[in-house]
């Protein structure tokens, strides 16, 4: 019976850890999408209405969907509001180096963010766009690449969880 | 260490003026840390904002005691060194004077910011001169000024200044950026001169009983003419606002007006919302072209009066003579120092030609901005109430 018990602990375990992968390798992608819409709404915000930047943010942060792209621009947004001269490139740093441990992303992808900051608030609107449309250039070629790794490795990591358990269980049956 | 020195432009005497200063004098030995260099002290971010709580309520006493409550507005746009270092001098002039009054704060007209020089208070002919900005409190005034949205006021940085809440303009000069040989920004910005807004009702009293002459039209069209820093636009803010909203000891019920404020100094709309009373029934064109914004009022605002500040080519010509020719009335302002003036510039002189202002106002500084030297009727002759 003990016996029995022991091999389902370590049968969920390896399951839990496969899946737990799994669920990070599908959200990267649908992170990444998430965060290239919040730059066209801001970019709508920073070109047609010349919004100013912290209230920009707040309102990108209110516009998607809840989740962490809508935290982390709501944060920069009351960063920016309570700021006392401290240049928006510096608080937009802080912030999403703040935010990204709490999400799937990984670090390069965290720096392909960080890119916004280049001028941010202090170019005009022309070179204010550039600088968001790029940088949602580059996180549209990184969802191709997390969406190309979720695709393949997804399966990977929930049957390998499985399968590895078993494995476990069989040799130390 | 000496924090603070006085500098005399010109000759005059001005008893509010030298109080202050002296005070700034006797500071000298009293006060050493004001005049220091940010970062010179120890514990300079949580002492800074200890010691700025301390003074922001003595400020606040000093502004309200003294009816001078613009620093509450402005200092908040200032890096906090700066906005340490105007409190510590404010509550220190007043304290010092022995009573709070216009001696501290309300002489103060121009807040003067120069990287890696001395920061200026400039106090009517005088100025206090503190200890020197750095870059990086220059810098912070900047991003505090614009929001971090230097996008946003790409206008305002092309045209070189920038309108903050209650009506306070702050020049901007630095390294201008050129694109196809049009000034695209300014950057860095290295000299920040912050102009304090001070609204004056009453100051048009005077001359409103000669610009509601005007016959069965009721408001005569008006040209106020001066030379730079006599009181035009304020002037012609104080006739908005009282044509606007009414006068009842002169049974004037208050008239729509239509304003065109090209460079933003007579409403000075931060955000598109008028910053000084222009009255309750005025529609402003903020930064409008005056002949674009003067055609646009015509065609969809139905005002009775139209005013602009500082007319002077063909295209404002053109439009005040389609206001005139549609039954409207205009004030205006331009520079000049007599009528004569007026005939050397040919816009101007088609605009005597065709008679269609029917008042001449011509201010100096004589007895203080504002001084009304004479009133011309509409073929240049004084003008008399018959």
């Amino acid at each position: 019976m003990l016996k029995l018990v022991g091999a389902l602990l370590i049968l969920g375990t390896c399951a839990g850890v496969g899946g737990w992968q799994a669920w990070r390798l599908r959200a990267r992608p649908r992170l990444l999408a998430e965060l290239q819409a919040a730059l066209a709404l801001l970019a709508t915000q920073v070109g047609y209405g010349a919004v100013p930047l912290p209230e920009a943010l707040e309102a990108v942060g209110s516009g998607v969907p809840a989740g962490a792209a809508g935290r982390l621009f709501t944060e920069a947004g009351q960063q920016l509001r309570q700021a006392q001269g401290e240049p928006a490139a510096k608080l937009w740093r802080r912030s999403v180096e703040k935010w990204l441990p709490e999400t799937v992303l990984l670090p390069e992808e965290g720096e392909a963010l960080m890119r916004l900051a280049l001028g941010l608030g202090e170019a005009p609107r022309e070179e204010q766009l550039r600088s968001i449309y790029e940088v949602q250039r580059r996180l549209q070629a990184l969802e191709v690449t997390a969406r190309d790794v979720s695709e393949r490795m997804t399966k990977v990591w929930s049957y390998g969880g499985v399968l590895t358990g078993l494995a476990v269980i069989v040799t130390i049956w | 260490m000496r924090w603070i020195r006085t500098q005399e432009e010109k000759s005059g005497s001005a008893g509010a003026v030298d109080a202050a200063l002296a005070v700034g004098r006797e500071r000298d030995s009293t006060l050493p840390v004001v005049g220091k260099r940010p970062g010179s002290q120890a514990g300079t971010s949580g002492g800074a904002m200890e010691l700025s709580g301390r003074t922001g309520r003595t400020l606040e006493v000093v502004t309200k005691a003294s009816g001078w409550e613009w620093p509450l507005g402005l200092l908040s746009f200032l890096a906090p060194s700066l906005r340490l270092l105007l409190e510590e001098w404010m509550a220190g002039t007043s304290a010092v004077v022995g009573q709070v009054g216009p001696g501290s704060l309300g002489m103060v007209e121009e807040i003067r910011l120069r990287a890696e020089r001395p920061l200026g208070l400039v106090c009517g002919n005088r100025d206090v001169l503190l200890r020197p900005v750095t870059a990086d409190e220059l810098q912070q005034t900047v991003h505090l000024i614009s929001a971090c949205s230097v996008y946003a006021l790409e206008e305002e940085f092309r045209q070189g200044f920038i309108t903050l809440p209650g009506g306070h303009r702050v020049g901007l000069a630095g390294r201008v950026v050129l694109t196809e040989g049009r000034v695209k920004t300014i950057y860095p910005v290295s000299s920040l001169n912050i102009r304090i807004a001070r609204q004056l009702p009453g100051v048009a009293d005077g001359l409103m009983p000669i610009v509601l002459t005007g016959g069965a039209s009721g408001v005569a069209s008006t040209l106020i003419l001066s030379p730079p820093g006599c009181g035009k636009t304020t002037m012609l803010r104080d006739l908005v606002r009282q044509i606007s909203s009414g006068r009842p000891e002169s049974d004037w019920p208050g008239w729509n007006v239509g304003l065109v404020d090209e460079r933003s100094e007579v409403a000075a709309c931060y955000r598109g919302v008028p910053q000084h009373d222009v009255g309750t029934r005025t529609d402003v064109m903020d930064g409008c072209p005056k002949s674009e914004g003067m055609m646009r009022l015509l065609r969809s605002l139905n005002p009775r009066v139209l005013v602009t500040d500082e007319i002077g080519v063909a295209d404002d010509v053109q439009a005040i003579l389609e206001a005139i020719n549609a039954g409207v009335a205009v004030i205006a302002t331009a520079h000049g120092a007599c009528l004569k003036d007026l005939r050397q510039r040919p816009a101007l002189r088609a605009l005597m030609e065709q008679e269609v202002f029917q008042r001449y106002v011509l201010l100096s500084r004589r007895r203080g901005p504002g001084t009304v030297e004479a009133v011309f009727d509409v073929d240049g002759r004084p003008w008399t109430d018959s």
